[in-house]
């Protein structure tokens, strides 16, 4: 694979050079990146914003993202980007800051790189297969759910990450807290018809009905990570941060109201459950690659490859600092 | 607000059976300086008057004068934190803040006085605030980046439909945190908090914009380029006025307009030193300093990904 780098900064090859093998990588002047576009055949070029403004970085990334065939990441060793989710917006797949520079970067990471658009057009081109498959719709509302049916639902697992923190907090006040944050995720699943369906201490799976069509559901997630530290700070008060992880899965189970859930068996249960206890970091949010098809086209972009688990690609929103 | 005969009755029994009347007086001083009784009455100095007497004179002054609401605060007052190191327990004020609750107006115990209740009604000056006096506010200034550009690239239908959107991401944050919109024009406006924590609350509305900005851009937007918002936050004392040609003018908005337009990036929210060391710890650790200004410290927030 070839890898086109852009730049007047004299030390960026080091930036590359834990790439032994698997990449062709070529080091050009800054200015030459317009020759490169005008020759065609498309690739992965990164554009040095070593000693660019981020008014003119944010003009080469328009006119890169206009030709059809390349994808683009930014190196950004100075800081010159103060809002880093800019390049995202422009189109770029990659944003390489100052510590990543400073350490270098390996193959995998610049894999991902590679895969991030590609594997965007894949899972949106693939969509039209994947729909005709065992999915049993259940319509985009509560209504004509029955209890007993077997349906394909958007899940949500939602859990607390800091249980050590609870310990200390002592049972009376650590109930307190809890239920605040059952009822807020209740709150928020609710505007987009989500229905809390099993609840332990810490978290729970929410369920979304699923129609084939789009995972609108995925905004309030996404919002919900976003809006993390308000959450810990208005909603919980206290003066520590607690983060929460969130998983999301498409996939079937046979529906049972709240609180009679325990005798169901369900792959896709086991699934959701597994992807947020056992892989879903603290604070992270992942989705699997059937939710990734459905999700609302502009947050692709926030989201990376984070690797298989259990025989299925997931992806995760790239996290705040 | 029109007190009813009951409530104010209530509050004549109330007053009556908790205080003397030396004590009355001292409690409504601030309202009514100098007061005296015995002239308000028309009775005879030479006697002593009695509680109930007393009590109606005053309950009856304090609604005429348009100060009932003061003159429960000021019961609130020594019945929660006491006069001179003595407190003063006084009967029936739960039952006089419930019957107060029902004109759509309840007890903010942090600024300790009576706003209205948002749920029930949402005014410019939170049914209590009165002109020309001064009060201690946090203010939200929004505004949208490149308008100019924006109002000639784009038909004029989807720059309406944008701002429309704008202001209800803005309005969506702030009513829950009972902030007002005190002024709003095409391109961005300013908000106003009064109520409990004001300086958290303006904070959280501020992020909670940069949030719900940042995802309409992703996936509502009907431009074809993301709208960008410059917000800041500043705080102080300031006289309460509807004129807004007047508000302009205050010192405290003044500062808030130079902190948004040559400290803020667009998509962040910046904040005054003021603002942000009211905030918890780990709710201020997510505000960077601001370079490029050496007499004030200026705090930055933006969605910052790793």
């Amino acid at each position: 694979m070839d890898i086109y780098i852009f730049s007047d900064n004299k030390n960026a090859g080091k930036y590359f050079a834990g790439i032994k093998k698997g990449f062709t990588i070529s080091f050009y002047p800054f200015a030459d990146f317009k020759k490169r576009l005008a020759a065609g055949g498309g690739g992965f070029i990164y554009l040095d914003a070593w000693n660019q403004t981020e008014a003119a970085m944010k003009k080469t990334m328009q006119t890169v993202n206009k030709i059809e065939g390349f994808n683009f990441g930014v190196i950004d060793a100075k800081g010159i980007f103060k809002d880093t989710a800019l390049v995202f917006f422009e189109g770029a797949s990659d944003y390489i800051g100052k510590e990543l520079a400073t350490s270098g970067l390996n193959a995998k990471r610049l894999q991902q790189a590679l895969d991030f658009r590609s594997e965007e057009i894949a899972c949106f081109l693939e969509k039209e297969k994947i729909k005709g498959g065992d999915y049993i719709l259940s319509g985009d509302s509560w209504q004509g759910i029955k209890s007993g049916n077997e349906y394909t639902f958007l899940f949500m697992f939602i859990e607390l990450d800091n249980k050590a923190e609870f310990k200390k907090m002592g049972h009376d006040y650590a109930s307190v807290v809890l239920k605040k944050f059952h009822d807020h995720i209740s709150d928020v699943v609710s505007s987009v018809n989500g229905k809390v369906w099993m609840w332990m201490d810490f978290g729970g799976l929410v369920l979304f009905p699923f129609d084939g069509k789009e995972c609108s559901a995925i905004i309030p997630a996404f919002k919900l990570m976003l809006d993390n530290t308000i959450t810990s700070s208005e909603i919980f008060n206290l003066d520590i941060l607690l983060t929460y992880r969130i998983a999301m899965h498409v996939g079937n189970t046979v529906y049972r109201t709240r609180g009679d859930t325990g005798t169901i068996v369900s792959d896709s249960i086991n699934s959701i459950f597994h992807l947020g206890q056992k892989f879903t970091a603290q604070g992270n949010f992942c989705i699997t690659k059937e939710v990734f098809q459905y999700i609302p086209k502009g947050l692709g972009h926030c989201f990376t490859l984070a690797g298989d688990f259990e025989g299925r690609e997931i992806l995760k929103m790239i996290p705040l600092k | 607000m029109q007190i009813r005969s009951a409530l104010s009755n209530l509050t004549i029994k109330a007053l009556s059976e908790s205080l003397d009347v030396r004590t009355m007086i001292k409690l409504i001083d601030p309202l009514f300086p100098n007061y005296n009784v015995y002239q308000r009455t028309g009775l005879p100095e030479t006697i002593p008057i009695q509680k109930q007497d007393a009590a109606k004179q005053i309950v009856r002054d304090v609604i005429s004068a348009n100060l009932y609401l003061e003159f429960i605060n000021r019961l609130i007052l020594y019945h929660t934190d006491g006069y001179m190191g003595k407190r003063y327990p006084i009967n029936h004020l739960k039952q006089i803040i419930k019957e107060i609750q029902e004109f759509g107006l309840i007890y903010d115990q942090v600024n300790k006085i009576f706003v209205e209740d948002p749920v029930m009604r949402r005014t410019r000056n939170w049914g209590t605030l009165r002109e020309g006096e001064d009060y201690i506010f946090a203010f939200l200034r929004l505004d949208i980046v490149g308008n100019t550009k924006l109002v000639k690239q784009y038909p004029e239908h989807l720059i309406k439909q944008t701002y429309a959107d704008l202001r209800a991401i803005v309005q969506n944050a702030i009513d829950k945190r009972n902030g007002r919109i005190w002024n709003w024009e095409g391109d961005g406006g300013m908000v106003a908090f009064y109520f409990s924590n004001k300086n958290f609350y303006a904070t959280l509305s501020g992020m909670e914009i940069i949030h719900d900005l940042f995802i309409y851009n992703q996936v509502k937007c009907p431009l074809d380029k993301p709208i960008s918002a410059r917000l800041a936050i500043h705080g102080g004392s300031c006289m309460y006025t509807d004129n807004e040609e007047d508000i302009k003018k205050i010192d405290v908005i003044k500062k808030l307009i130079e902190i948004e337009s040559k400290y803020t990036r667009p998509n962040s929210l910046t904040i005054s030193n003021i603002i942000k060391t009211s905030l918890d710890t780990q709710l201020a650790s997510h505000f960077k300093l601001v370079d490029g200004n050496n007499d004030n410290e200026y705090f930055n927030y933006q969605l910052r990904w790793e």
